[in-house]
């Protein structure tokens, strides 16, 4: 018997790797009645926290399945041997650098006079000029989450 | 152990229910009546009055007269809600340190959880006095849309109460499981849930004995109480234009005017035209006192009420939008609440689906009753693998009366079968099962399988980015309870502290969302910047309610994390309003 890191979500749901959605549905149903909290509101502590991890996988299976964009991309990962959908493969905004005063920061020196250059243009309210210098600073920091989303901020704002 | 009430605690009613071996029942009260007025009225004899007795002093001593608070619980004192409540409430509300709101009565200061655990517990005692046994745990309801500091809130109540809440239940997801539409294949429905405060809409899809809902939409801040006041507003201006006084200038007036048009609007449910009268709203000359008289008819109600109507049309716009179906697939809608009683809404609904909608089960009622079904859902749970030790302590297999086998046919609750002792057997039945049975159940038993119900997170929740975005960690509608989890390295040499300030809602904006506080993680290990990973858990459990765990992704240590809710009142003064509750129970309300 695998154990919960072992199986990819069809096998934990008990269905074939092509199941249409609903049969996705049914294998999630009887997955839950097994598994979900109501279903061991009088079991034993270590039982219940066992099925607890089982759920939560199971849900989430069950949510990667059902929606066709991430089957897809799931079912990729699963041929290279991944049994998990990691949606960090989306993009790198699942590892925000975080202060604790949410100052952007970047690891890069080169990039730094340009970031400096930007903060001090977003502080004039010089968007144009806080644009033009985040993009360099993506230039020598391509994965600095904050300043993507600095960027898109300015996007959104507009040129003005 | 105790049995599990069923507890629909509702903005403007509350209803307490109970389910056995003889279907399931909402509890009357003394007077007979199943509706608790959820409001709780400070008598100047020190007297907490709670339920029916509050609600008559609303017209009398509006300013210690709490209603309607289940708008505001769990909202932060600054947010646009308790603002525009402030100008609309007869009683005052005031800020607490931790930005949650509290109301004055009679110069005292109740947080709004103390005035929910008041009704919880008049609720409770409703049921002790029509059980004859003693309650201490609870399955509640909530609307679906509740966000977790609503949720907690919610919970703080029972804390208050001494009840144990075991289990948040979404309210549309209550009805669906008292109209028991189990075992009839695949079927969609749709539950619209209009009620005093909030609208919800929930879109379930059942199986066999699994309720999974598929897509919830909704809005906290409207219901019934919005007709009775662009009603009120129009009886106003009405006077105002006759008698060039406002009646909107008096709280006390107003409240009367406020009163007068709940009641037509009841009233217009079922007749062409009401005559509202409300005496000496003003003094003329001499102090000769002048009534407010006006005429409401049906089509000039429908012309107010049609807006708010359309507005949960919207609703169930997006509701059909996040479920990806169409109106017209849908195969049952349900309606929930007092404000589906408006005939215009009935309308409405039946043309937005192109079916009619069910009404069987008495709107009012049907959330608390589907508590109650999974009150006991949850204390037989134990009984359900092993089949059903209720049963077994009734010999007679009458006296389970199960649905009948409905096969394709919808299940329609009704009237369960007459009890006929056995001749066989000369089973006699006990007193105390036939005095149960002298009062009909509002539904017969379900099924003999406790339902399994898989709910769905209503809001996604979400982390703050830099420069005042969010970014979803775990999707709206996502099945729970369900658990993701995000990296975070330290962006500073030897930082050990991380802040990370969390919300509910849908916008890309952290400021349009509802903050729900700040999370904090403490005491990382000191290592040059980028080099130290935390992974962070959110999980969402079965009550919608949120929990948070954090992990060093290096050496595996779990980091100290600290979720400081918005408005949230501290554990161990938890306690203490407990005590105090206790000591005002004490002191007697309405209890004889």
């Amino acid at each position: 018997m695998k154990s919960l890191d072992e199986l990819d979500y069809y096998e934990l749901l008990g269905v074939e790797r092509g199941a249409s959605a609903d049969r996705v549905r049914d294998g999630f149903h009887r997955f839950a009645q097994s598994h979900h909290p109501d279903r061991h509101t009088h079991s034993a502590l270590d039982v219940r926290l066992e099925a607890q991890k089982w759920i939560r996988r199971g849900t989430e299976a069950y949510r990667v399945l059902m929606n066709p964009d991430q089957r897809r991309a799931y079912d990729g990962g699963l041929s290279a041997g991944r049994l998990r959908f990691d949606p960090a493969v989306r993009g790198m905004t699942s590892r925000p650098s975080m202060t604790p005063d949410g100052v952007i920061t970047t690891a890069s020196a080169r990039a730094r006079p340009f970031l400096q250059k930007a903060l001090d243009a977003m502080t004039r309210q010089d968007w144009a000029s806080a644009k033009l210098n985040f993009q360099f600073v993506i230039q020598y920091d391509p994965d600095n989450d904050a300043v993507k989303l600095k960027l898109e901020e300015l996007a959104t704002r507009g040129l003005r | 152990m105790s049995r599990i009430l069923g507890i629909d605690l509702g903005t403007t009613n509350t209803v307490v229910a109970i389910a056995d071996a003889h279907g399931v029942r909402a509890l009357p009260t003394q007077t007979g009546g199943k509706l608790i007025p959820s409001v709780v009225s400070f008598h100047p004899n020190g007297k907490v009055l709670v339920g029916a007795a509050a609600r008559d002093r609303r017209v009398i001593d509006a300013r210690n007269t709490i209603y309607s608070v289940k708008r505001l619980l769990g909202r932060p004192f600054d947010s646009e809600e308790v603002t525009k409540a402030r100008q609309r409430f007869p009683f005052t509300l005031l800020a607490t340190p931790a930005n949650g709101v509290a109301v004055q009565g009679r110069g005292q200061v109740f947080e709004l959880p103390e005035i929910s655990a008041l009704v919880l517990r008049e609720a409770r005692r409703v049921a002790e006095a029509a059980l004859g046994e003693t309650f201490e745990r609870a399955v509640v309801t909530v609307p679906a849309n509740f966000n977790d500091l609503q949720r907690a809130a919610t919970l703080a109540a029972g804390r208050i109460a001494g009840i144990d809440i075991v289990r948040i239940l979404n309210e549309p997801t209550a009805a669906a499981l008292a109209y028991g539409l189990l075992n009839v294949g695949r079927e969609r429905v749709v539950i619209y849930d209009f009620g005093g405060g909030t609208f919800d809409v929930t879109v379930l899809e059942l199986a066999g004995d699994v309720f999974e809902v598929i897509a919830t939409a909704g809005d906290t801040f409207l219901g019934g109480d919005d007709v009775d006041r662009v009603l009120a507003d129009v009886l106003c201006d009405h006077f105002l234009a006759q008698h060039r006084y406002d009646p909107r200038s008096d709280g006390q007036t107003l409240e009367r005017v406020r009163t007068a048009a709940e009641w037509t609007k009841c009233e217009l449910s079922f007749r062409p035209f009401v005559d509202v009268e409300v005496p000496e709203i003003a003094f003329g000359v001499g102090g000769a006192p002048i009534d407010l008289l006006a005429r409401i008819d049906q089509p000039h109600f429908e012309q107010l009420v049609r807006p708010i109507v359309e507005r949960t049309l919207k609703v169930c716009d997006e509701a059909m939008r996040i479920a990806g179906i169409a109106p017209t697939q849908i195969d049952n809608v349900v309606l929930v609440g007092g404000s589906t009683r408006i005939p215009l809404v009935n309308r409405l609904v039946g043309e937005y689906f192109g079916r009619t909608p069910l009404t069987h089960v008495d709107p009012d009622l049907v959330v608390a009753l589907g508590a109650a079904v999974q009150a006991r859902a949850l204390t037989e749970q134990s009984s359900f693998h092993s089949g059903s030790a209720a049963l077994d302590e009734l010999d007679d297999p009458m006296a389970m009366p199960g649905l009948p086998d409905v096969g394709a046919v919808r299940a329609v609750p009704r009237p369960p079968p007459k009890r006929v002792p056995t001749q066989a057997g000369g089973y006699a039945i006990p007193d105390e099962v036939r005095a149960l049975n002298e009062s009909t159940p509002d539904l017969p038993n379900p099924s003999d399988a406790a339902p399994l119900l898989v709910d769905v997170t209503p809001l996604s929740l979400s982390i703050e980015t830099v420069g005042g975005f969010c970014e979803a960690v775990i999707p709206r509608n996502a099945p729970i309870p369900c658990e993701q989890s995000r990296g975070f390295v330290t962006a500073q040499d030897g930082q050990t502290i991380v802040r990370l300030r969390i919300c509910q809602g849908e916008s890309r904006r952290f400021a349009d969302n509802h903050a729900l506080g700040e999370l904090l993680l403490e005491g990382l290990r000191p290592a040059p910047r980028g080099t130290v990973e935390i992974q962070v858990s959110f999980s969402v459990d079965a009550d919608g309610s949120i929990a948070i765990e954090a992990i060093d992704s290096a050496t595996g240590v779990a980091q100290r994390t600290r979720l400081e809710r918005v408005g949230a009142i501290k554990r161990e003064r938890l306690d203490e309003l407990r005590a105090k509750h206790e000591a005002l129970a004490q002191r007697g309300g309405n209890a004889p």
